[in-house]
């Protein structure tokens, strides 16, 4: 299976896949260079290595604009254990080795700056200890997370890790860029993610959301979506 | 064909969150966790991800065009989710899947109770009649290996409309 490497999916700054274990929720936000990894990865996440319709799907597509702004080309996963999201993770990990195989014996470490402290482990307990309590227990101790170089079998360590970098993949990634767009996203998750299992309308008292809606209902209305990357 | 499942919008954040539905993926049931696991295809009502790319394309492209939104604005289109709410009109559609269902017991003023039910079949007033579903929630009491008991299988709750709270589809994680 193979995407369309010249199709216009996004111009987006980022390459994620957000694995978490409680919410069951596998997020992908493909980068210009990445797409390719990430529609391959999802796909093949489709095709039987996880049971995506146990999982909720997201494609990130229009996330470039708060992202891009953010300035920070990066390519993570995080995943808080469990064996569906350390599946979608090492998924995706296959789909950029194969991809990328001459970058794949690098560290995937994030480059972080002298100037800063790397991020302390007491953060990744923490996390660690929010996997736990959310029903899914993260396996092991705080092991580090590094991966083989090449290695058969899992591509991940057992216990839970919780960052990726890949530095060498789409560019640089300073520490400090990490940190605002971390805190850009953990700020989402806190200030108001949603129990959203639930089929509910909300505009969020915004002036534009019933328009909104309006043109996402109207999009709906007009068929067929042609698959962009269709199927070989 | 795509339905909207939910759409939100998180003004704080400038996060528009969508959430598509495909009534036309119908599929048999599960028989176990283990052989959904391994099924190729989605049978959730789950949209592909070509689909889901198409939509956010052009969702995408119609925003921008009505210029309704602020440009730093963050879209994610996405299934409607494993552990889904399934609302009263898609009932039927999910005959046979196990899904955690908080219902009343008794009369109006019962207490609530939620369990893990099989659905096994629809009324046309909406009533519904369900079953104790054979996944490990069910099973936690017992010893590893040990079925569940006869009584237990055939144990059935017929439910009112009135009285069905809730039901999400169940995951046997």
């Amino acid at each position: 299976m193979q995407a369309s490497p010249g199709a216009p999916l996004d111009t987006s700054s980022l390459y994620i896949c957000n694995a978490r274990a409680p919410a069951k929720h596998t997020h992908l936000s493909p980068h210009a260079t990445s797409r390719h990894a990430a529609h391959s990865a999802a796909r093949e996440l489709q095709a039987g290595a996880l049971p995506c319709h146990h999982h909720r799907l997201t494609l990130c597509a229009a996330a470039r604009r708060r992202r891009a702004a953010l300035g920070a080309p990066i390519c993570w996963s995080r995943a808080a254990a469990g064996g569906a999201t350390r599946s979608a993770c090492e998924a995706l990990e296959r789909s950029r080795r194969r991809r990328f195989p001459a970058q794949a014996s690098r560290s995937r470490r994030p480059r972080l700056s002298a100037s800063r402290p790397r991020r302390s482990r007491a953060k990744l307990t923490h996390r660690q200890a929010k996997a736990k309590t959310g029903g899914e227990a993260a396996a092991g101790g705080d092991g580090g997370g590094e991966e083989g170089d090449g290695a058969e079998g899992p591509l991940l360590a057992e216990e839970s890790f919780d960052i990726i970098g890949e530095d060498d993949l789409t560019g640089d990634m300073e520490d400090e860029d990490f940190e605002e767009y971390e805190e850009a996203e953990e700020g989402v998750e806190e200030e108001d993610e949603p129990e959203d299992n639930e089929p509910t309308f909300v505009t969020g008292g915004v002036a534009w959301g019933d328009s909104a809606l309006a043109v996402a209902q109207k999009v709906l209305a007009e068929p067929p979506y042609a698959p962009r990357f269709p199927q070989h | 064909m795509l339905d909207l499942y939910s759409f939100r919008i998180f003004a704080a954040s400038k996060r528009i969150v969508v959430r598509l539905d495909k009534p036309s993926d119908r599929c048999a049931p599960p028989r176990a966790a283990a052989v959904a696991r391994l099924s190729p295809s989605p049978s959730f009502g789950s949209p592909t991800m070509d689909e889901l790319t198409a939509f956010s394309i052009a969702f995408d492209t119609a925003l921008g065009e009505a210029a309704l939104a602020p440009d730093m604005l963050t879209v994610e289109v996405s299934s409607a989710g494993a552990e889904r709410e399934v609302r009263p009109r898609d009932l039927a559609r999910f005959v046979g899947f196990p899904m955690r269902v908080t219902y009343r017991r008794g009369a109006e003023g019962g207490e609530e109770a939620t369990e893990v039910l099989r659905l096994l079949s629809v009324g046309a007033a909406g009533e519904t009649e369900w079953a104790l579903a054979d996944v490990k929630a069910n099973r936690a009491h017992l010893k590893k290996g040990q079925p569940l008991s006869k009584k237990a299988k055939e144990r059935r709750v017929a439910l009112a409309a009135e009285a069905l709270r809730k039901a999400h589809l169940h995951v046997d994680a």
